[in-house]
Parts: C-alpha cells; structure tokens; sequence
C-alpha cells in the first residue's frame, strides 16, 4: 500500500501532473537557465533539494503552526534551505558558486516549492513529503534539461561546454535568448499534452467504445 | 495555551525564526574560514592571470604570489606592484557598470599605461550567453599586449568581428556580437583602470 | 489539393511582377529562395492538415512567397526554408490554421531568422542590377558582398539617390525596393478590393508624420524623410498591414491599427539599435489587432445605444 502510494506520487509529479508541463510553476527560471546545461542541471538540482528539504520540514511542524502565519512560515523555512544552498556552494564549490551567481537566490521565486509546500506537505507525513518535493523537482529538472539540451546544441553548438556541431555550424542567437524558451516550453507542453490525451480517449474506449 | 491565540502565535513565530536564523548563522561560521580561503585564492589567482604568471595548483598560486607580487598598502580598490623579467607592472582593480550589474576586472598594465599586460574577469551579471561571454578567453585574451597610450576601444556593431582582434598596436578591440552595450560598457571600465594604473604610478592610491 | 482562396490568388497575380523584377536585380538565385520558401511551406502546412483532416490553404503560397520577398538575396536557402516552416508552423499551424492566426506567418519566419542569423543575414545583401552580374556573378554567392543598405547609408549620415529609391535599383531584401512596382500593386489590390486601401494609408500616413516632425524636430538619430522609401517600410505596408487573417476587421480599429504600425516602424528605426524595424511593428501590431477590433465594436454599440435612447426619448 505505501510502495503503490509512493510510485503514484512519483508518476504524477514526473508526468501527469508534471510541475512544468501542467501546472506551469517555475516557467522564470526556464526562461532564465535553460541556456546552458551546466547551470540548468545546478539549478534544478537546488530546486530539487530546497523543495524536498522544505516540504519535510514543514511537514514535520505541521501541527504546530498557526494558520494565521502560516505562509511566513513557509517563506522562512524554504528560503532558510535556499540560503544553506548557497552558503555551502560559496564554502566547497566556488566555481560553480561563481558562474550561477544571483541564480541560486533566485531559488526562493520559484513557485514549485510554496506549491508542494502548500498543497501537499500541509496534509501529509514528513517522509511521504520529502518524497513529493524531491520527485517535484525531478519533474522539474527533466524538462529543464530537454529544452536546455536544444537550446545550448543550438545556441551555441555544445553541450555542456564541449563542442558537439562541427566548425561551420551556424549558432541560432535566438536560442540563446530567453523567447525561445517560450517557444520549446510550449512545445514540450503540447507534446505532453497530446500524448496524455491520447493515452486517456484509449483509456475509455474499451468502455466507451459503442458509444463512439 | 492555544493554537490560534495571539500569544502562541508571536511566541511561536519568533521561535522559529531564532532557530532557523540561529543555523544559518552558524553555518556561515563555519564555512567562513573556507569562503575567506576561497576568496583569497580567487583574488590571487586573477591578479597572477592579469599579469600573464602561470600557476599550476593552489598552493603554488599562493607561493609565487607572495614572491612576486606586493599589494599597495593603503590602496583602494586594490592596486598591486609586480616585477616579471626586470620590467615592472601595476595592476589594479576597477569595477563599473554593465548591462545589468557591476563588473569588476582586474587589469595589469606598465606603469605609464602604454601597454596592457592582460586583464582578468572577477565579477559580472551579464546575460549569459551575450554580454556574459566577456568572461571568454578570446575577448579577454586579445587585450594582452594591445597598445593602450591613447586609451582602447572594444568595437561593436559590422565593425566588430567577434572573434578577437589580432592587431596589438592599433588600441582596437573586437566586441562581443549581439552584445553592444556589454562591450562598451567594458570599454569604459578598461579605460578607467588605465586612468587609475597612471594615478597610482603618480603616487595617488 | 489547395483550398480554392480566390483573394489569395489575386496577391500572388499581384506578387509576380515583383518577383520578375528582382530576378533581373539579384539572378536566379531568386528562384530557387522562391521555390524553397514555397516548398518548405506548402509541406509543413500539408503534413498539419493531413494530420488534422483539413485542407491545405492557398494562403501558405502567399505566406512563402513574401517571406522568400523579405529576405535578403544571398540567404542561405537553409535559411530561407528554416524560416518559411517556423512561420507556418509557430505563427499559424500552432493556432489552429488558416484564418485563425494571430501573427502574420510570413514576418514571424523572417523576424526569427533574423535574430537567429544577425550577422549572416547582414552580410547576404548584395548590389542589384542586370539578374545579379552587377555584383559579379549570375549564380550562387556573389563575389563581393556589400552590406550597405540605404537605410545603413542614411544611418551614418549618408545619402541615396531618390530615383533609385523608386525604381528599386538600391541594395535590400529581394522584393522590398521597387517603389513604382508597390504601387501599382496596391492600385491593383485595393481596385479588387483585396486589400483594405484604410491599413495602407494609415501605416504610410502615421509613419510618414512621425518621421516628418522627428526630422523637422531635429532629434538626434532622426532619419530624412526619403529615408521612408528605402527599407521595407512602403513593401510592409502594402503587403503585410493588409493581411487580411491579422488585421482588424473594424474601420477605426483599422485605422489605429496601421498608426500603431508606421508609427512604431519610424521609433524602433530612429531610436534602437536595429536599423529596420518593420517586422517588429507588425507583430506588435498583430498582437493588438483583436483588441482594436473589441474597442470599435464596443464604442459602436455604446453609440448605438445612444441613439437608440434619443429616438425613444424624442418618440416620447
């Protein structure tokens, strides 16, 4: 019962319920990010963290707070991890530290962590939502990571940093500017959207089929 | 006492703002030491590359920073003497504004500023990608030896080629494609080093 | 295999003038950037329709061939056909096809390539003249690229013969310089009704008046005022405004429409660092289209409620 509950959780927030695709939260940082592999895999690694060490943490003292502060609370809580993020990437990964700069600060904007925070650490356990906000963030990264492989191949004709397209290839500079994001996001949200529709009428037609 | 009743609440708030805060607090503590370490190392580092020194690792960075380059006391922002085969050099840190926030360089040249030895990236917030890429080594490769007397020029628009001038003696620079107001917000920042390299040979820190 | 789109038709008749003349001024290279620009298209636009069970609209040839008009004579024909299958697919496909488009398919390709290519499709302007051997070769790449365009001329201080400017013998995109050619095009369009002759002259008249009075004011990166002849300002107006798909419908939306249009041609050419700001202000002027269309609609019924209450009040 607990395994099924966790797999349901990990499919719905890598897939049917995916944080971009779906539910549209942290569409800034794709804009922002998606440029450059390394920086997107970093990021989305931060996110990842931040949203699942908050969320069992808020889960954890769920009992305990007030309804009326409840969202300071949750600010409190999820910018306290975002922080460490960044103190512990100055202390041990400088470099990495240096090349993302104001990105990790810019952790706190998005919204997939006061979402999971909200809508599900609020109603369950600190485990089952560390779960939830860790899956969030993998649903999150894989997205990031599809469009970021397009758009730094493209852009820039590497990937993470190594050269890929041959000498004469021509970079796309729009790839390298936060619009073609919109356009690869609303890509990958039609694709999906597609795909899950498809899924779903196939779903039904063994029921439904006379109907038809 | 009660969930909801004021008192909780302000206790409650204020606890765990102490707790949380009080972490973080300590965690900066404790890595200090290694930020501060890292800093230091970053500083040397960029003013060995400025000044076209090659190192290997950390320790040696250190080593032959302290045996051939002597920062100015007194001086602010930061200036520093150096002597490389029996020719001496300053280098000086500059920052101004680009696109989007300050960038900082550190710029090494001869003390009449006639000639750059090199410059080294320490901060930006450029787009990434556009003006970001001033951090490459072609751009900031081809300011090493330019001629430097009557100030440079980074050129920007069709002028510019975008992959690095090759010219040393004609103060010209190329800038980076799709990014004007990075490039020549960049100038600007090179020249007033250059400015600053003069005053500091003059005497004034 | 095409829907039969009569209006569509009379664009292209009208369209093959200009093609014919900048054969003679750019070579045949002009064909093959016409025939990738159709082809690449035509398909993109049939596979969506196959897969939706629609038809394939003669628009798409009119969509390709001004996009292959809009570009620069030297483009890689890669180039031109990544260009003519975004503008189908992003601008119109995506939307739901034919009639249903926000932004003009043509100028949404160009705008993307545009910016994807900057510094390659800067380079691909060459000069004009006896089918491309004025710069030196009949096919392919021309020997000598000269980047200048009358607009970059005007730019840096410069000047440009007018004749030239009207008889389009001056370097630019393929199907932008004959100024006498558009016009009789837009004669043409508007005597069979094709194009609404309100979105020509309120584009022509709206940047036309802002150029003036910049130029007049004397403020600095201002541009003279045959500087409205050359780029693609007079080709944008009579083609791209007045498609019918992306302009409002209403006459006072229409006539905002094209203002908002000039006058944006005439800000982003005088004050940004783009030299041409055509296909930006169509866009724009794309995306306030169906809001001009609302606001005509609402106040006309506002006025009609008006009168409505001023007879009652008089039968009274």
């Amino acid at each position: 019962m607990k395994n099924s509950k966790t797999l349901a959780i990990l499919k719905d927030n890598l897939w049917t319920n995916n944080p971009i695709f779906i539910q549209i939260l942290g569409i800034c940082s794709t804009l922002a990010v998606t440029n450059n592999l390394r920086n997107t895999v970093v990021m989305t690694l931060g996110v990842s963290f931040a949203t699942a060490l908050g969320s069992m943490t808020l889960s954890a003292m769920k009992d305990l707070i007030p309804r009326k502060v409840r969202m300071i609370i949750q600010v409190l809580v999820l910018s306290f991890f975002v922080i460490l993020i960044d103190i512990l990437l100055r202390a041990y990964l400088p470099e990495v530290s240096k090349q993302l700069g104001p990105y990790v600060g810019l952790i706190i904007t998005n919204c997939i962590l006061m979402g999971r925070a909200e809508a599900f650490a609020q109603a369950n356990k600190p485990l089952l939502s560390f779960w939830d906000g860790l899956t969030s963030g993998l649903g999150y990264m894989a997205v990031l990571l599809a469009i970021a492989v397009v758009r730094e191949l493209l852009g820039f004709g590497t990937l993470f940093g190594l050269r890929i397209m041959p000498e004469g290839f021509v970079t796309w500079t729009i790839m390298i500017m936060a619009p073609s994001a919109f356009f690869l996001a609303a890509m990958v949200m039609w694709w999906a959207k597609n795909k899950q529709a498809a899924r779903a009428a196939k779903a039904k037609a063994p029921t439904q089929g006379g109907k038809a | 006492m009660k969930k909801e009743s004021l008192g909780y609440v302000v206790i409650f708030t204020f606890v765990v703002c102490a707790l949380f805060v009080f972490v973080l607090a300590a965690a900066n503590q404790f890595t200090k030491a290694q930020a501060t370490a890292n800093r230091e190392f970053t500083e040397k580092a960029a003013v060995l590359d400025a000044l076209g020194i090659a190192w290997n690792d950390k320790a040696q960075a250190a080593s032959i920073y302290d045996a051939q380059v002597t920062r100015i006391d007194g001086s602010s922002p930061r200036a520093y003497r150096s002597t490389i085969d029996g020719t001496e050099y300053l280098a000086v840190e500059q920052s101004g504004a680009g696109l989007w926030g300050t960038i900082t360089i550190i710029l090494a040249a001869t003390p009449d500023a006639g000639r750059i030895r090199g410059i080294q990236l320490i901060a930006q917030n450029e787009t990434p990608g556009l003006g970001g890429r001033i951090g490459e080594a072609w751009f900031l490769s081809q300011f090493r030896g330019e001629k430097s007397d009557g100030g440079v020029r980074v050129a920007t628009g069709a002028e510019s080629k975008g992959t690095g001038d090759t010219n040393p003696d004609n103060g010209v620079l190329d800038g980076v494609s799709g990014a004007s107001r990075t490039s020549s917000a960049f100038e600007a920042i090179v020249n007033n080093a250059l400015k600053r390299v003069r005053a500091v040979a003059g005497g004034t820190l | 295999m095409f829907q039969k789109q009569i209006m569509m038709r009379r664009v292209l008749y009208a369209l093959i003038p200009i093609a014919a003349l900048s054969v003679w001024l750019y070579g045949p290279r002009v064909l093959f950037i016409l025939a990738t620009s159709l082809v690449a298209a035509t398909l993109t636009e049939f596979l969506f329709e196959r897969a939706k069970g629609g038809k394939t609209s003669e628009a798409v040839l009119v969509s390709g061939t001004l996009l292959a008009l809009s570009m620069p004579p030297a483009a890689p024909l890669w180039v031109v056909a990544l260009a003519s299958a975004f503008g189908v697919f992003m601008a119109k496909e995506v939307y739901g096809g034919f009639g249903r488009n926000i932004f003009n398919p043509a100028i949404a390709g160009r705008l993307f390539v545009y910016i994807s290519f900057a510094a390659l499709m800067g380079q691909s302007f060459y000069q004009p003249g006896s089918f491309g051997q004025a710069a030196g070769s009949l096919f392919g790449q021309p020997d000598a690229i000269s980047g200048a365009t009358p607009l970059a001329i005007m730019r840096d201080g410069g000047s440009v013969p007018i004749l030239d400017l009207l008889l389009g013998t001056r370097s630019g995109a393929i199907g932008e310089s004959s100024i006498v050619l558009l016009a009789a095009i837009a004669l043409y369009l508007v005597a069979t009704k094709t194009a609404q002759w309100r979105l020509i002259v309120s584009t022509l008249g709206s940047g036309a008046a802002l150029c003036i009075i910049l130029w007049m004011a004397g403020v600095p990166g201002a541009l003279p005022p045959q500087s409205l002849l050359a780029g693609s300002f007079v080709f944008v107006a009579v083609l791209m405004s007045t498609d019918p798909v992306s302009a409002p419908k209403k006459k006072g939306a229409q006539w905002a429409y094209g203002s908002l249009i000039g006058a944006s041609v005439i800000v982003i050419r005088s004050f940004s660092l783009f030299s041409e700001g055509t296909s930006f202000a169509v866009l724009l002027g794309n995306s306030f289209a169906s809001m001009f269309d609302r606001m005509a609609s609402q106040s006309a019924q506002k006025r009609k409620a008006k009168t409505e209450a001023a007879a009652k009040e008089a039968g009274k």
